[in-house]
């Protein structure tokens, strides 16, 4: 072992290893997290959220489950309730410019060659967005079940679109992102019958990894149980708000 | 691959530690990474190597400190080996657990000059 560092490197003679720290160096104890900095500004989001009664969505799935469809619906059913989104992906504005037809505020934020959305992302666009006291605010994350799920973004409930055409064991593949979700909502549920997927094994799955996940089943396109979906956005925002 | 991104990360963190030590060069990184923590070794390293290029990490020998899984059961109370987030209590067979230990992801330390 070296005597500088304590380092146990069985490749380097002990000799040698002496040789490799000259006799300036020193070992410095650092224990901190490197998602740290990222934790900070995702609390900062958080706390703004809280003073305002907003309700934060993170909304995460692989890419084609149907974000932009559900948000599309949820909507149309949610006139009386002030909506903001931010949209996450790696190119274009498809998607924001489907989610501003519906005229409601919406900004689009690219991620180049990464592959999620970070605090930081959104802090600065809350700025820009200014999302009003008592509002949802829904982040459309990257479509992509691994990255996203270390990224805390501030969010108060973080919520998976797994559609009925994965396969039923995606919650065991993915479990970082499941065991960090507070809701599951199956989409195309329209499509059950012409499929072998079973509802009852994905959710069994589901709670291996996380046991108090709750789950909801809709069709985003054919708008099943849509109504269900949007009175547990607005019945979060009026928690909050008391 | 978020493994960039976390390498961009770490090195931003050792720059700050640098800055506050006054130092010039980092010789070595020790990086601890639990076994259920998300971060995959062979892709970390991957982007580490492109990533450190011209920063003071690049010469920069580098090891990790495996952290074993460790969960106790909500449910018995028993303390198990968590391997992956499906493992069940090997007492009851029980998924309600808290991680005890597994999800870390940190810099260790730094031998720095």
């Amino acid at each position: 072992m070296c005597a500088t560092c304590g380092c146990d490197d069985h490749d380097v003679s002990e000799q040698q290893m002496e040789h490799n720290h000259s006799k300036l160096s020193r070992e410095i104890v650092v224990e901190r997290e490197i998602l740290h900095a990222n934790n900070l500004i995702a609390e900062r989001n958080r706390g703004f959220f809280e003073a305002k009664g907003i309700h934060c969505i993170n909304l995460v799935s692989s890419p084609g489950s149907g974000k932009t469809t559900l948000l599309e619906k949820s909507i149309k059913v949610l006139r009386d309730q002030e909506i903001y989104v931010i949209e996450g992906d790696q190119y274009s504005s498809h998607d924001a410019d489907r989610i501003a037809k519906t005229k409601i505020p919406v900004l689009q934020i690219n991620t180049g060659n990464g592959c999620h959305l970070d605090a930081e992302m959104i802090h600065k666009a809350i700025h820009k967005l200014k999302p009003t006291e008592g509002s949802v605010l829904i982040i459309e994350n990257v479509g992509n079940l691994v990255c996203p799920a270390l990224f805390d973004l501030g969010e108060a409930s973080r919520v998976i679109l797994m559609s009925v055409t994965e396969g039923e064991d995606k919650p065991v593949k993915y479990s970082n992102m499941f065991a960090s979700a507070d809701l599951c909502v199956f989409n195309k549920i329209d499509l059950l019958p012409y499929l072998d997927f079973d509802l009852n094994k994905a959710k069994q799955y589901a709670h291996t990894v996380n046991p108090r996940l709750s789950f909801m089943e809709v069709s985003a396109t054919k708008g099943t149980n849509i109504q269900q979906w949007c009175d547990w956005l607005e019945g979060h925002v009026q928690a909050i708000q008391h | 691959m978020h493994e960039m991104s976390l390498v961009q990360r770490a090195i931003e963190l050792v720059m700050e530690e640098m800055n506050k030590a006054n130092a010039r060069a980092v010789q070595e990184i020790t990086i601890e990474i639990g076994e259920c923590a998300g971060v995959e070794d062979s892709s970390l390293w991957f982007a580490w190597d492109v990533a450190v290029v011209g920063t003071m990490l690049e010469q920069a020998k580098r090891r990790v400190q495996k952290v074993e899984g460790l969960a106790r059961c909500n449910a018995c109370g028993v303390l198990y080996e968590l391997h992956h987030l499906y493992d069940p209590c090997k007492n009851c067979n029980s998924f309600d657990r808290t991680i005890i230990q597994g999800d870390e992801f940190r810099i260790k330390s730094l031998v720095i000059e």
